[in-house]
């Protein structure tokens, strides 16, 4: 047993935080099912399918956030753009439900029908198989990601540069998605869907197998990258944080190191929004906003970088606040966005992993007669 | 003493808008000793040792290595395979792995692919190795102290021994032993001692006269940007446009 | 247009009778004519239509020699005709002249007209033959511009049987541009379509020196017709003037481009360099900068909405009032931003991208809640609304120009800042090695403090120049933080010329794309092309010079 839980912590020494947060999301992966379908379903004790859908959301957040960590808490760079890649998962499963919607049909989907085609265009040819889709999904993020990341990291964009350049890309493909005639919806971008996978979209059966689905693959995630960055390339990525000259006069070509984590994490995200749009039934440009993007980054920072288990907790905590904000005082969410952020860059080091300085600062705003006392 | 050449650079200009930190330099390292290359602030030292390892790219010139491999071509990570291992000025280690660690990232089993290295790297023969390293630069009771926390001198012998786990052909020591105590220098000198081999070519750019008198076996003098005067230490130091441009008399 | 030389005893005559032409109620006493006053009345009360028009054209061009009075004296009979006023008998004719009735022809007065008088009878057709005529008198005669103008309309609308040489004579006498104007649209195409050679070439002569569009078009016209139709050299003439006018017209057009790429690159110029300087001062990017920008906007239309509530008198002002205003305000909220904030962040320059973006939020929501996410509107003062032809096709306006005005005295004052105070000496020194000039005295808190409150401040006044040509709402920096950061990294951090040439480069750019493929592939566009040039130079155009 203790050999296993060694395995899963991925090294020498027992990580009881990390643990915990994979035990939280396996009673996840395990409640939804039961507590969804099962007697207790629609009951105070169980779950309705709204409620479901929005833990099914957070898982995708919490593995959006966990891809976005590898790059930022462990090879060092900020990515204000991650939300390019989530869009791409996003935008390809709808083509594949889009597809699916309209199996032995003539007709197209109004937003092809408003540019005055009759017939989809040749490169949503294969879409209607899933495989084909999901293929399609890790290439396209690869070679997006690879592209993306190839020129930064050659022509040494680091730093502030590179989270900007970033937040550049994501800005300009908002533009173009938003367009109606780049083929997409435009502005709307493309609903419409109805199925996945042989079940209806509206039924509680997909709702309850896709959360479930979206915390498996969150949890089988957190356990692959903390075994891949508690081993070598682990080290490798610190390196490149700590002193990346260094590392390549030891003789590493760190462009390579760079760019292949980059790629993961973009195929990550992207897998994150696979897992996402079926369960909002759209694909919008809303997944392009800048905003998004940083409020990605945002929840690595409040959770806690270099943990992944950090990153999974930011997600999961300002997006529950989130929803619950927007829907019973909606006006208050910016302020609580805000007001965290200052607090947890300013006041905590590195978010809510490490509350050490609070402490610290705290103790040190006590009076002296007080903290005498106290020996 | 002629041994075969390790490193020859040929009318090496460095020009930084309008500044030459090396002047048409031509200047040759043998194998089999310490070649100590000293000479006034700004004369070039760790310019050349720069354009060696390829952080900077010269104006002009050739650098060959064993006379034959011209590593201009190469890129950093190249220069590195090809057995060019450097310390940096100020002590580089990686604050947050640990001694081993550290020194673990300096071996590569397979240093043409970093995949095989990363899957199949952890093995045996590299902690062999690690060891061996950590008892040559006497850090074999901190291994696995994080390498932030070392003293100042401890680094710079771990930056060593992280550049030497590779078993390099030309060893570059920039400023080894600044900032040392005595014990420390003496110490530092005998790892170099212990570190001298036929197949092996130390450089070492230092400002401590005496360390270098102590190690070195060939000195170099540069002078903005030229080589001014080489042979042995006494040589150098008696040499009258030496005396008037660096030691001061 | 030619003019008359002045004669001394003519002028004392002239003016006399202008004066008496004044003096008397719409009436116009007969002058010296250079018309046989009889002959006229003879013809104008008989019924023969062509006569009447032959008359009417004879009348026109003794007009068009005559002087001033005799002209006026012209108009006035035309008019009287027109209106049916002049009663013929006994081979003269009366018009009313208060009273009494003036004899045209001897130039008496008399109580009343014979019984046997009548009024000669103008149906439709005379009539509308003769309203062009009218009209060109009127043309000479009338003093006040407009009413020139009004007639020369008139005559635009139809030219009738006037014949095109008579309108060239008026219109080379003619002073006032817009008229002028008019009358070269009636002349040139009468003129080109009268089948005479000498006079086509007369009309080709006036479209090239008048480069505009319209005249391209109509050479292109008149190129079109038939070949047989022009005569080789009216032909070699045309195109030549063709060509011409058209490289007039590109020519301005490119200067067109090329002054809204200024005007645009002087707008991101300004939002620009607050951020060159606090990223070249502290390696912080400043993600609020544009909502100081926005606060600037805001903070100029608090003042111009104050002054129309206060000193309307000084609302025209407004621009010029609230430049303090437009600095300061950003710059208090950019100092405090910075002690609270950013200072507690300066090795971490990631973070500080967080939080200065955090705060960014904060300031676009605070300003949704109190003041609305509404376009606020901005008058624009007289002095701003119009603007002037430099060349061809090219005007250039004022409120324009306003931004680049700012833009020019920005950059000024900043260089003179940094190079000449003592404030921005220390800048530079903490800029440049940040723990020497601490060890040499300089205090690196107040001045990243003054420096952050500078850049800010800067913000604020390109806020003020926006705001006459963009929407002022909640949002409007969104689009300006990722155009001002693409201009740093091209420009150089921390290198004002940098960020001179990089926003002219860019806006240039943009100016030339946007036209032709529309803003977004224009911003694709820039994002790539600044992201191909920093791969071969990845420090921008003026980079930090130095060793690493």
């Amino acid at each position: 047993m203790r050999q296993f839980i060694l395995w899963i912590c991925g090294g020498s020494k027992v990580d009881r935080r990390y643990l915990g947060v994979l035990v939280l999301i396996a009673l996840v992966t395990l409640g939804l099912p039961v507590l969804g379908l099962g007697p207790l379903a629609n009951t105070p004790l169980g779950l309705d399918g709204f409620q479901v859908n929005l833990v099914g959301q957070v898982m995708a957040f919490a593995l959006l956030a966990m891809a976005h960590d590898l790059v930022w808490g462990y090879a060092g760079y900020l990515s204000l753009g991650h939300g390019l890649f989530f869009a791409i998962g996003g935008y390809l499963i709808g083509m594949h439900m889009i597809k699916l919607s309209y199996a032995g049909e003539t007709g197209v989907p109004t937003f092809l029908d408003y540019m005055g085609l009759t017939e989809f265009p040749a490169y949503w040819g294969g879409f209607e198989h899933f495989g084909y889709a999901f293929i399609a999904i890790l290439v396209l993020s690869a070679l997006v990601s690879f592209v993306i990341g190839f020129l930064a990291f050659r022509s040494r964009v680091v730093g502030v540069y590179f989270a900007i350049l970033s937040q550049a890309f994501v800005y300009v493909s908002m533009l173009v998605m938003s367009r109606s005639d780049t083929g997409f919806g435009g502005n709307n971008g493309i609903a419409d869907f109805q199925t996945l996978l042989g079940l209806s979209l509206d039924s509680i059966e997909f709702r309850v197998a896709i959360a479930t689905v979206s915390a498996l693959v969150l949890m089988i995630a957190l356990i692959g990258l903390r075994r891949l960055t508690t081993g070598p390339l682990g080290k490798l990525l610190i390196g490149i944080r700590d002193d990346e000259d260094r590392l390549q006069v030891l003789g590493y070509e760190t462009l390579w190191v760079k760019t292949g984590v980059w790629c993961l994490s973009a195929m990550l995200a992207a897998i994150a929004g696979l897992l996402y749009v079926p369960q909002i039934q759209v694909a919008s440009p809303q997944l392009l906003s800048p905003i998004f993007s940083i409020e990605i980054a945002v929840w690595v920072a409040i959770g806690g970088r270099g943990y992944l288990y950090g990153a999974i907790i930011g997600a999961i905590l300002v997006n529950i606040v989130k929803f619950w904000l927007t829907r019973f005082m909606p006006e208050l969410w910016p302020f609580i966005l805000t007001g965290s952020v200052l607090f947890v860059v300013v006041v905590l080091r590195n978010g809510l992993i490490d509350p050490g300085p609070l402490f610290t600062r705290a103790k040190a705003l006590l009076p002296r007669r007080l903290k005498r006392e106290k020996t | 003493m002629s041994q075969p050449t390790a490193i020859y650079v040929d009318a090496l200009t460095v020009n930084f808008s309008g500044f030459k930190a090396l002047n048409n330099l031509t200047f040759l390292a043998e194998y089999g000793g310490i070649h100590g290359v000293i000479g006034p602030n700004g004369a070039g030292k760790t310019t050349l040792m720069d354009v060696i390892t390829g952080i900077t790219r010269p104006t002009s010139g050739t650098v060959l290595l064993d006379r034959k491999q011209d590593i201009l071509r190469m890129s950093l990570p190249e220069r590195a395979q090809a057995g060019i291992g450097r310390k940096f000025q100020r002590p580089s280690v990686f604050e947050h792995l640990t001694v081993r660690e550290n020194i673990a990232l300096g071996v590569r089993l397979y240093p043409n692919s970093l995949f095989r290295e990363l899957t199949f790297g952890e093995v045996e023969e590299k902690n062999d190795r690690v060891e061996s390293v950590m008892k040559t630069i006497s850090l074999d009771r901190l291994g696995d102290v994080l390498a932030g926390t070392l003293a100042h001198g401890q680094k710079q012998w771990l930056e060593i021994g992280m550049v030497l786990a590779r078993d390099p052909k030309l060893l570059m020591l920039d400023e080894p032993v600044a900032g040392m105590s005595d014990a420390e220098r003496d110490a530092t000198a005998d790892l170099l001692e212990r570190l001298r081999s036929p197949v092996r070519c130390i450089l070492l750019v230092e400002h401590d006269m005496k360390f270098v008198g102590r190690v070195s076996d060939h000195v170099s003098v540069l002078h903005e940007g030229r080589l001014l005067c080489a042979g042995s230490m006494d040589r150098v130091t008696s040499d009258p446009e030496v005396i008037r441009v660096y030691l001061g008399r | 247009m030619r003019r008359r030389s002045l004669n001394m005893p003519g002028a004392i005559v002239r003016v006399c009778a202008l004066l008496f032409l004044a003096a008397s109620s719409a009436v116009a006493q007969p002058v010296s004519e250079p018309w046989d006053m009889a002959q006229v009345v003879k013809v104008w009360c008989s019924g023969d239509r062509d006569a009447r028009i032959a008359s009417f054209q004879s009348l026109l061009e003794d007009v068009v020699e005559a002087d001033g009075p005799a002209r006026q004296w012209a108009a006035n009979l035309i008019v009287q005709y027109r209106d049916g006023n002049l009663s013929c008998a006994q081979d003269t004719g009366y018009i009313p002249a208060g009273d009494q009735f003036l004899d045209v022809v001897t130039g008496n007065l008399v109580e009343v007209i014979p019984d046997d008088a009548a009024t000669p009878f103008l149906n439709i057709p005379l009539r509308r033959a003769l309203s062009p005529f009218a009209s060109a008198v009127q043309l000479v005669a009338a003093e006040a511009p407009e009413n020139r103008l009004r007639a020369a309309q008139g005559l635009a609308r139809t030219l009738g049987d006037v014949p095109p040489t008579l309108i060239e004579r008026i219109y080379q006498q003619e002073q006032n541009n817009q008229v002028a104007a008019v009358l070269e649209g009636v002349l040139v195409p009468a003129l080109l379509g009268s089948g005479d050679a000498d006079a086509q070439l007369r009309a080709i002569n006036t479209l090239a020196g008048n480069a505009t569009r319209k005249s391209r078009a109509t050479l292109d016209n008149f190129l079109a017709q038939e070949p047989a139709a022009l005569s080789g050299p009216v032909r070699t003439a045309a195109e030549s003037a063709r060509s011409s006018v058209h490289w007039v017209i590109q020519v301005s057009e490119a200067m067109t481009v090329a002054y809204h790429g200024l005007s645009y690159g002087s707008v991101l110029f300004l939002a620009a360099l607050g951020l060159a300087i606090i990223f070249g001062l502290m390696g912080v990017i400043n993600l609020a900068q544009a909502e100081f920008v926005m606060l600037g906007s805001y903070a100029t239309w608090f003042v111009q909405e104050a002054l129309r509530a206060l000193a309307p008198g000084l609302l025209e002002f407004y621009l010029f009032i609230a430049i303090p205003f437009a600095f300061l305000v950003p710059a208090l909220v950019g100092a405090f931003m910075e002690w609270s904030i950013v200072r507690h962040l300066y090795t971490r320059p990631l973070l500080t991208l967080l939080a200065t973006w955090a705060v960014s939020l904060l300031l676009i929501n605070l300003v949704r809640v109190t003041v609305g996410t509404q376009n606020l509107s901005f008058l624009t003062p007289e002095y701003l609304k119009s603007g002037f032809t430099v060349f061809g096709e090219f005007s250039v306006t004022w409120s324009r120009l306003l931004s680049i005005f700012f833009a020019g005295i920005t950059l000024i004052g900043t260089l003179f800042v940094l190079y000449r105070t003592r404030f921005g000496l220390r800048m530079r020194a903490t800029t440049q090695h940040r723990q020497m000039a601490g060890c040499v005295g300089v205090s690196t808190r107040r001045t990243d403090a003054m420096a952050f409150a500078f850049g800010s401040g800067l913000a604020g006044i390109a806020g003020l120049a926006l705001s006459t040509i963009y929407n002022v709402n909640p949002t409007m920096g969104t689009s300006l933080i990722i155009d001002s950061f693409i201009v740093v990294v091209l420009g150089g951090v921390g290198s004002v010329l940098g960020t001179a040439l990089a926003a002219l480069g860019i806006g240039q750019l943009n100016a030339i794309i946007e036209p032709l493929y529309g803003a977004v592939a224009s911003k694709v566009i820039v994002l790539l092309a600044v992201i191909l040039f920093i791969q071969q130079k990845p420090n921008g155009l003026f980079p930090r010079k130095g060793r690493r």
